[in-house]
C-alpha cells in the first residue's frame, strides 16, 4: 500500500506495473511448457505444446468478451480511507480471480520430473532411483547436472 | 502531427532494423562447415554425420551399475550405431537377441562411436542458436501478420469494408484448427520439413495479401495522414491509382488463412526444438525465447503498422514490407534450418532416441497427458498466463488511459514495452529455472507477482492510478456501482 501511495498521481505506477506484469506473467508460459514436457517424458513435446496452445487460445478467446464487459464495471476500494481510497475496474478483478484460482490449484502440484531425472541419472537404470521422492521437484535440484560437450 | 509522424517513422526504421538484424544473424551466424551442411539436403552429408557413418552396433552387458546423481559416460546406454539412420529401431541389434532396447537391472548401456572407440556423450552445437533464431523469427512474423492491421484499422476498414477484428478472428480460428494437425504432421514428416513448408506457406500467404503492385512508383506518390484524407482516398479507391496498389478482399482472406494455418508450426514446436537441440540447462530459456518471440511480432505490428498504414499507399507498402521481410526469413530458414543434431544434447533425449519409440497420434497423446499426474496443473498455469497477456494486450489502450497515458504513440510504446518485458522475463526467469529446475517455486512466485502487478492496471480514480495527464474522457465512462 505504501508502494502504491508513493507512486500516486503518476502514470509511472501504471507503466511499471505493466512491465512488471509482463516479466512475471510472460515466463509462466514457457516454464510450464517445459514442465509439462518434463512430467510427460518420454511423451511428444509437440503434442504437449499443441494441447496448451489450443487450451490457452480457446480460454482467452472466451475471456476477452467477459473482460470487455467487466471493464465497464467499477468497484470502490477502501472508501473510508481518504488517502488510499480508490476504485478498480472489473476486468482487473477478473484477471485477479483467474490468477488467484490458478495459484491455489497449482500450489498442489507435486508430480515427478521424469525427464530431469533421466538427465540426472548417469545410467538409464530405473532401479538406481532409491525413492520416488527423488523424482519430486523439491529434490531434483539437489542432483548435479551432467556435463555436456560444447562442439 | 509532424513530430509524431517523424517519431513514428523513426520507430518504423528501428523495428525494421531489429527484424533484419535477426534475419541477418540467422543467415550469417553459422560457421562455414555448417553452411556447407545446410546446402546439402540430407543429414548424411553433414560433416559431423560423416564421423558417425561407419558405426556398427553392439551391446555391452553386465556393466557396473551407476551411482545416482553422478555422470559416468561408461554407464550410459551403450550402443554403437548404424550409419544411415542411427536412431532407427530396425538397426539396433544386441547379442542376446533381445529386441527391446529398454535397459534392465543387469545391463547398463552406453553409446559408443566405433570410429574412435570412445563413449558418445550428449553434446550441443552452435547450430542450435541458428535453429532458435529461425523459429523465433518465424514466430515473430506470424503474429506480426496476424495483428498487422490492428494498430491502424481505419485505413483497412475503409478500403475493404470489413473490420480488422474479423480478419484477426479468421486467422485465430484457422490457427486453432491447424493446432490439431501440427503434432501428427511433425511426427510424419519431421520438424525440419514441417517448419520449412510452413514458412513457405506463410510467405505465399503474405504475397497473396500484398500483391506486387505496391512497387508501382506512380501510384505511391499520394501521402495522406488524417482520417478524413484516408476516407477520401478510400472512397475514390475503386477508380484511383491507389486502389491498384492493394489486392481484392478475397485474396486477403485466402492469404490470411494460409498464414493462420502455418503459425502453429512455429508456436507448438519450441519445446521439441529445445529437446532436440539444447542441453537440459538451456531448454527453458530457449523455449521462452521461441515461445514468446511472437509477442515481439505483436509489438512490431503496433509500432510499424501504426506508423505506415495511415493511408492507402501506406497500407500497400506496409503489406509489401511484411511480404519482403517474410520472404527473407523464409529463405534464411530454408537455408539454415535442420532436423536434429548428430548427437542428442541430453541424456534424456539420447535415451528417447535409442528406445526407438514412435510418437502416438495426437488424440492418443492427449488422453495420455491428462492421465499424467500434474499435467492439468501445468496446463492451468499456462492458460492463466496466456489469458492475462492476451487480455492486457487486447485492452492496452484502455488500460493506459486509466493511468493517464492517452497519446497514441505513448500507448503503442507502452504496449511494446509490455511485450518486450514478456520476452525479457522469459529469458531471465527461464535461465534461473534451467539452473535450478524449480518449476513449482518459480511458477508460484510469478503468479504471486502477477497478482501484485495486476492491481494498479485497474485503478482509475482518486489518489492512486489517475495521473495528472489524464483526460477527462477517461473518467467519464466509468460506471460506479
Amino acid at each position: 500500500v505504501f508502494f502504491l501511495s508513493f507512486f500516486s498521481e503518476e502514470p509511472l505506477l501504471l507503466l511499471m506495473s505493466l512491465i512488471g506484469l509482463g516479466m512475471a506473467a510472460g515466463p509462466i508460459q514457457p516454464i510450464n511448457a517445459e514442465l509439462s514436457c518434463d512430467i510427460t517424458y518420454p511423451g511428444d513435446e509437440t503434442a504437449v505444446e499443441s494441447v496448451q496452445q489450443i487450451g490457452g487460445n480457446m480460454i482467452s478467446a472466451l475471456l476477452v468478451p467477459v473482460a470487455e464487459f467487466a471493464s465497464r464495471r467499477d468497484y470502490l476500494l477502501l472508501p473510508n480511507n481518504p488517502l488510499l481510497e480508490s476504485d478498480i475496474r472489473g476486468d482487473c478483478l477478473l484477471l485477479l480471480t483467474v490468477a488467484a484460482l490458478t495459484m491455489a490449484y497449482f500450489s498442489t502440484f507435486d508430480a515427478p520430473l521424469a525427464r530431469t531425472m533421466a538427465d540426472r541419472r548417469s545410467g538409464s537404470d530405473p532401479s538406481t532411483i532409491a525413492d520416488i521422492s527423488d523424482l519430486l521437484p523439491s529434490k531434483i535440484s539437489e542432483s548435479p547436472s551432467p556435463p555436456v560437450q560444447q562442439i | 502531427m509532424a513530430h509524431r509522424t517523424k517519431s513514428s517513422m523513426s520507430w518504423t526504421i528501428l523495428w525494421t532494423s531489429i527484424v533484419l538484424v535477426i534475419v541477418v544473424g540467422c543467415t550469417l551466424g553459422s560457421n562455414s562447415s555448417l553452411v556447407h551442411a545446410a546446402f546439402s539436403s540430407h543429414h548424411r552429408r553433414h560433416p559431423l554425420r560423416q564421423t558417425w557413418a561407419p558405426a556398427i552396433l553392439t551391446r555391452l552387458v553386465n556393466s557396473p551399475k551407476t551411482i545416482p546423481g553422478t555422470w559416468d559416460s561408461k554407464n550410459l546406454i551403450q550402443w554403437q550405431l548404424f550409419s544411415q539412420n542411427p536412431w532407427n529401431e530396425d538397426h539396433i541389434h544386441n547379442n542376446d537377441d533381445n529386441e527391446n532396447p529398454a535397459p534392465d537391472d543387469d545391463n547398463i548401456l552406453s553409446l559408443i562411436d566405433s570410429t574412435t572407440g570412445e563413449d558418445v556423450q550428449p553434446r550441443v552445437y552452435p547450430q542450435r542458436w541458428i535453429q532458435l533464431a529461425c523459429l523465433s523469427a518465424l514466430a515473430l512474423m506470424s503474429d506480426w501478420i496476424c495483428f498487422s492491421v490492428a494498430a491502424a484499422p481505419e485505413t483497412y476498414e475503409l478500403v475493404y469494408q470489413h473490420s480488422s477484428a474479423s480478419l484477426i478472428d479468421l486467422f485465430l480460428f484457422t490457427n486453432v484448427a491447424s493446432c490439431f494437425l501440427v503434432t501428427d504432421v511433425v511426427a510424419k514428416i519431421g520438424l525440419e520439413r514441417a517448419v520449412k513448408n510452413s514458412a513457405v506457406l506463410m510467405t505465399i500467404g503474405c504475397w497473396l495479401r500484398s500483391g506486387i503492385a505496391f512497387w508501382n512508383p506512380i501510384a505511391t506518390t499520394t501521402t495522406t495522414t488524417t482520417t478524413a484524407a484516408v476516407a477520401a482516398a478510400a472512397a475514390a479507391a475503386s477508380s484511383s491509382s491507389s486502389s491498384s496498389l492493394l489486392v481484392s478482399y478475397p485474396w486477403v482472406v485466402v492469404g490470411t488463412i494460409l498464414v493462420g494455418a502455418a503459425q502453429p508450426f512455429f508456436q507448438c514446436t519450441p519445446p521439441v526444438l529445445s529437446a532436440l537441440w539444447f542441453a537440459d540447462t538451456e531448454r527453458a530459456t530457449s523455449t521462452a525465447v521461441a515461445l514468446n518471440f511472437n509477442q515481439v511480432g505483436i509489438a512490431t505490428a503496433f509500432l510499424v503498422g501504426g506508423a505506415m498504414a495511415t493511408d492507402v499507399p501506406g497500407l500497400a507498402h506496409y503489406f509489401g514490407l511484411i511480404a519482403i521481410v517474410c520472404t527473407i526469413v523464409t529463405i534464411a530458414t530454408l537455408w539454415q534450418f535442420q532436423e536434429e543434431p548428430p548427437v542428442p544434447p541430453s541424456a534424456s533425449e539420447l535415451e528417447k532416441k535409442i528406445s526407438g519409440k514412435k510418437e502416438p497420434p495426437f488424440l492418443e497423446s492427449v488422453q495420455k497427458f491428462f492421465q499424467t499426474r500434474g499435467f492439468s496443473k501445468a496446463l492451468a498455469a499456462f492458460i492463466c498466463s496466456i489469458s492475462i497477456t492476451n487480455i492486457v494486450g487486447a485492452f492496452i489502450a484502455e488500460i493506459m488511459e486509466r493511468g493517464g497515458i492517452t497519446d497514441r504513440l505513448q500507448i503503442d510504446l507502452s504496449g511494446a514495452a509490455f511485450e518486450f518485458a514478456i520476452v525479457l522475463g522469459g529469458i531471465l526467469i527461464g535461465g534461473y529455472v534451467d539452473r535450478t529446475k524449480k518449476y513449482k517455486f518459480v511458477t508460484l512466485a510469478c503468479l504471486a507477482a502477477t497478482l501484485f502487478t495486476i492491481i494498479p492496471l485497474g485503478l482509475t480514480e482518486h489518489r492512486i492510478g489517475q495521473g495528472q495527464y489524464a483526460s477527462d474522457d477517461s473518467k467519464n465512462h466509468v460506471i460506479h456501482e
